[in-house]
């Protein structure tokens, strides 16, 4: 089906309405093999929505998503276990113990006994939650709970891992540790896709960019190539400053 | 492997201290306080089991002909008739030890009784008027006792009547254990990690309905067994009662996550979950007993609480009942269509996502 073996995610005029209106407009993105790529968007651009119908949360009214060359939609059972995905919220169980969220839901991928046992050191490990494993979710703090929220979607190893804007609410230090995770598990081989308003975020660790409002992708890029886009010295221009160019000054979801 | 799953759902269904004083404390707190207040009401009719009845038939009596048919009738229904030529009935009753005694008078019938045999000269008076209006068509094949009536329901005291029958109805009230699981569910949208990992419509419905079941099954186990010791309750047969008792906790978390999958609001599903159940025992006896109340027999036949309730009582009373059938069946019935019910309506939604 996919000519282009670089490709490992491609959605095809992915379009999403609510209310008759489209939210997500026709979607054609690529994301290849091994990037890091940055989605950035105003509030309400359909960020969220795009990868909400990646990961078969919700249902696109039209389009397809082809995975690892594949029709993600017909293939789920298949290639679910080669997704990742970090929400935008803090999708753990309170009263479970951290090292209990992470059994549940690495487990629901068929990882079991000894192996899920290593998976849950493991992933517990690399958000540096180790010493904690045994403490009650609930007890944990904001930084920490979005850790373990990481922790939770990377134990079956998947090729993709989506990031949903994974450091809100949380302290610098958090949110650096979080980000040379990100970039530790794209060395390691994953590719990542990752949406977030922090624009020093995504350029920092972003080998590619698109910019979404209104349901559609208004440019994609390297930071360079985007800050061309706005003025021919590239130095004396922010993302930010291209980010509100290119999407204009006025507040979104209103 | 949703054994992982079922696991720590589990774990966060025990940990729920809410729970814990729901299913274990409030079956014993409540049935002791019924059984308390119920114990007097219900000895007066103790003693109704089955009995003797001594007679005697004088000569040219218009019930020479009936008597045959009595005795065959008293048979079916517990009352054991023995003849007695001569000797005075009051002294009969005492020395033989029976229920009472009856004379068939050449036109009439008198009943004997002592102070402590009240119940059953009751229960020989209906069953003769019951015969003598039969014998006015001459079909006594008619003439049934429904063991409906109070006089034929063999006794149960108060401890055992309540005891059994708030251990059932907290059973029915399964959805409780579930609401911290479901509702935290939903606040932190757990299930679109479900989702994400492809978790299939039945593994997912197993996933819940297996530890609720387990966590109100195990608690009201318990309070049955700490309840049995401190009140003692009887049970008859327990491994049958406790197979009943585990039928209806399936059949009745189906219902409620049947209801909670579609309202997908966790107070209205109680509300409406524990309507329908309070429906059901108002009928089914879990307030009244169902031997005294006043509810249509066809409408009672109706309601699974009926009988279960029934066949748990009898179990004790009797270690045998008729409606152990029919309240399987009914339950097993209900397990089914709603287990079915969820499956449809969680494949329903997510097709509509
Ligand atoms: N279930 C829904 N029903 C109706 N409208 C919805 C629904 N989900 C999202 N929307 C609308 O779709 C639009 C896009 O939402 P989405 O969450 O995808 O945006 P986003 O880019 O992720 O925004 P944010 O940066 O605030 O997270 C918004 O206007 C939102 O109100
Ligand atoms: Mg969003």
């Amino acid at each position: 089906m996919n000519e282009n073996n670089d490709i490992i995610l491609r959605t095809v005029d992915l379009t999403k309405k609510y209310d008759n209106r489209a939210v997500v407009d026709s979607l054609n993105i690529e994301i290849k093999k091994g990037e890091i790529f940055g989605l950035l968007g105003p509030n309400g651009a359909g960020k969220s929505t795009t990868m909400n119908m990646i990961c078969n949360i919700v249902k696109p009214d039209f389009g397809t998503i082809e995975f690892m060359g594949e029709d993600f939609r017909k293939n789920r059972k298949k290639l679910s276990r080669h997704l990742g995905y970090i929400p935008q919220h803090l999708a753990i169980h309170g009263s479970l113990k951290a090292w209990e969220n992470v059994e549940l839901f690495t487990s629901l991928y068929g990882i079991k006994g000894d192996e899920l046992a290593k998976r849950i050191d493991e992933s517990l490990a690399y958000v540096g939650l180790s010493e904690r494993r045994n403490d009650y979710a609930k007890k944990f703090s904001g930084g920490m709970k979005r850790r373990l929220n990481i922790a939770c979607a990377i134990g079956h190893h998947p090729d993709l891992l989506i990031f949903d804007e994974p450091t809100v609410g949380i302290d610098p230090q958090s949110r650096n540790f979080i980000l040379e995770k990100i970039k530790e598990s794209n060395k390691n081989g994953a590719t990542v896709i990752y949406t977030s308003h922090y624009m020093e975020e995504v350029e920092a660790i972003c080998t590619r960019i698109a910019i979404m409002d209104n349901g559609r992708i208004i440019a994609i890029g390297t930071s360079e190539e985007l800050k061309k886009l706005v003025v021919d010295d590239t130095e004396k221009i922010t993302l930010e400053e291209v980010f509100l160019t290119l999407t204009g000054k006025k507040l979104r979801d209103q | 492997m949703i054994r992982y799953l079922i696991k720590n759902n589990l774990k966060i269904m025990y940990r729920s201290p809410v729970n814990i004083l729901l299913y274990v404390l409030c079956p014993i707190v409540i049935s002791a306080v019924l059984i308390g207040a119920f114990s007097a009401m219900m000895e007066s009719y103790e003693g109704a089991k089955e009995f003797t009845v001594g007679y005697r038939t004088e000569q040219n009596s218009a019930f020479e002909q009936s008597v045959g048919a009595i005795v065959e009738a008293g048979k079916q229904n517990g009352i054991t008739f023995a003849e007695y030529q001569s000797g005075e009935p009051e002294e009969l009753i005492k020395e033989h030890k029976l229920g009472a005694f009856v004379e068939f008078g050449s036109e009439t019938y008198t009943i004997y009784d002592t102070q402590d045999t009240k119940t059953e000269s009751g229960t020989l008076q209906y069953m003769l008027t019951a015969m003598v209006n039969a014998s006015v068509s001459g079909d006594y094949s008619k003439v049934q006792f429904k063991t409906e009536t109070p006089f034929f329901v063999p006794a149960v005291n108060s401890t055992d009547y309540y005891g059994i029958i708030y251990i059932v109805y907290f059973g029915w009230c399964a959805l409780v254990c579930a609401a911290g699981l479901f509702s935290n569910e939903r606040k932190h949208r757990i299930d679109e990690r479900l989702l994400v990992s492809n978790l299939s419509v039945p593994q997912q419905y197993l996933a819940r309905f297996i530890p609720l079941v387990a966590v109100v099954s195990g608690g009201i186990g318990i309070a049955s067994v700490v309840g049995g010791l401190i009140m003692g309750v009887h049970w008859g047969n327990i491994a049958l009662s406790a197979a009943i008792v585990l039928l209806s906790v399936m059949a009745a978390t189906a219902m409620e996550m049947m209801i909670y999958e579609l309202t997908h609001s966790m107070l209205a599903s109680i509300i409406i979950s524990f309507g329908i159940v309070w429906v059901l025992g108002y009928i089914g006896g879990s307030f009244e007993t169902y031997m005294f109340s006043t509810h249509p027999e066809w409408l009672k036949q109706l309601d699974p609480i009926y009988h279960e309730n029934r066949a748990l009582v009898e179990l004790s009373t009797m270690g045998h009942s008729d409606y152990v059938a029919s309240a399987i069946l009914l339950l097993s019935g209900l397990l089914t269509v709603f287990s079915l019910l969820n499956l449809a309506v969680g494949s329903i939604r997510r097709k509509a996502q």
